[in-house]
């Protein structure tokens, strides 16, 4: 390659990086809008796994027993379960809950319900107004309606979706949901749609704390606490990224044909 | 049309970190892990849809009968959000492609999408990578 050559690639690569920099620099610093009230607004379509984000989830399967290999942590369980603070008979009925295989709501033609929804390549619209926000999930073509500083529902109907108030906590919006159904699973954390074998209680209370870090991102932060299966109240929090590409139907069950092939993995029963 | 889709694909199919990606199900349970297995065959239907979207590919056995394999996939949306729509899917009904994907435990014809080979070699992502048996 001639010299002259050379350096027009480079200078039009480095003009090109240069470029590509301060177009991204310049959408990050696109502040957050406000609404008229003064609050962040968190309305618009959010994703939580796009296509080049690399997954953080581990290939369980892939992994040999505890122990076996030394370069695998003998900690690390190829049960998703085995991440939250089951107690321990919760921990052993989560483990062969998830072994069955064909046990998983989802396959049953189930929603996701209240925490489950969230996370993974479905998308979520917030719609923001000062009483009140809409959240529309792709997911189930499911939604929710949450007042702003207004009083739980007294013994609410257990529902999948759980009855939630709204408070704002400075730029922070929190959500306190009760009234969920025993039905759904919790997924696992970073593996919301794995079946996982992850089972509550009617006794779960889920809090959301919902935030704007900035123009192109929401922070969804989801402490469950279910003291009937848990010991402790579990945390974990979905990265989302703004996406202009809109939702599709998700009609449950309309295109479901994975429970036929599901096969149940050795047994984890005592 | 498809050049374009190419050129962009195999840029992030690089930065992809060979996992598997969240599923509304287990796909663990359904599918064998270890080293992923190709099948080539025409592409028959495309079903674009949640939570999974369905590929028919009609592949020869070793004696020569034709087999409808079912390829499934990750939701439409993920697809579209890497600049892969239905319609160019629909376009590639009639051709011979290679499907580069996981069989299913069952032993049916059935498998889990990593990516398509076309005819004319381009590479079409359907999912994050997973190029061997023990990628974590």
């Amino acid at each position: 390659m001639k010299l002259h050559t050379l350096s027009h690639g480079l200078c039009a690569t480095a003009l090109v990086c240069c470029t590509a920099w301060l177009a991204a620099a310049a959408q990050s610093s696109k502040p957050v809008p406000r609404t008229a009230d003064g609050h962040p607004d968190l309305s618009g379509m959010w994703v939580e796994r796009l296509p080049n984000d690399p997954n953080p989830a581990i290939t369980r399967a892939a992994r040999p027993p505890a122990g076996a290999d030394k370069r695998v942590p003998a900690a690390v369980s190829r049960y998703p379960s085995d991440e939250l603070p089951y107690q321990p008979w919760a921990a052993q009925k989560a483990r062969e809950l998830h072994d069955a295989a064909t046990t998983d709501p989802l396959l049953h033609c189930l929603p996701y319900g209240e925490p489950r929804i969230w996370g993974g390549p479905h998308p979520a619209q917030i719609i923001q107004s000062p009483g009140e926000i809409v959240i529309l999930y792709e997911r189930d073509t499911a939604f929710r309606v949450i007042p702003i500083n207004k009083a739980h529902e007294p013994d609410p109907d257990p529902s999948w979706m759980g009855d939630s108030v709204a408070k704002w906590d400075g730029d922070t919006l929190v959500v306190d949901v009760i009234g969920l159904t025993d039905k759904s699973w919790l997924g696992s954390g970073k593996n919301a749609g794995e079946g996982a074998g992850t089972f509550h209680s009617d006794a779960l209370h889920v809090t959301e704390r919902i935030s704007r870090p900035d123009f192109d991102h929401l922070t969804v932060q989801i402490t469950d606490d279910d003291p009937k299966v848990f010991t402790k109240p579990w945390t974990y929090a979905w990265n989302m990224k703004r996406t202009e590409v809109g939702f599709y139907e998700d009609v449950t069950c309309s295109n479901e044909k994975d429970l036929a092939h599901e096969v149940p993995e050795n047994s984890a029963k005592k | 049309m498809i050049s374009r889709i190419y050129v962009a694909f195999v840029v992030f199919g690089l930065l992809l970190a060979a996992v598997p990606v969240t599923a509304h199900h287990s796909v663990l349970s359904e599918f064998q892990m270890g080293s992923p297995t190709a099948i080539k065959g025409v592409l028959t239907k495309v079903e674009w849809d949640n939570p999974h979207i369905y590929w028919t590919v009609d592949a020869k056995d070793e004696s020569g009968k034709v087999v409808h394999w079912s390829i499934e996939g990750l939701p439409p949306g993920y697809l579209h959000r890497s600049g892969v729509t239905r319609q160019q899917m629909q376009a590639l009904i009639g051709t011979e492609l290679t499907v580069h994907g996981r069989l299913a435990k069952d032993g049916s014809k059935l498998m889990w999408a990593l990516d398509f080979t076309l005819a004319d070699g381009k590479i079409v992502p359907i999912g994050p990578r997973q190029d061997d048996a023990n990628a974590q």
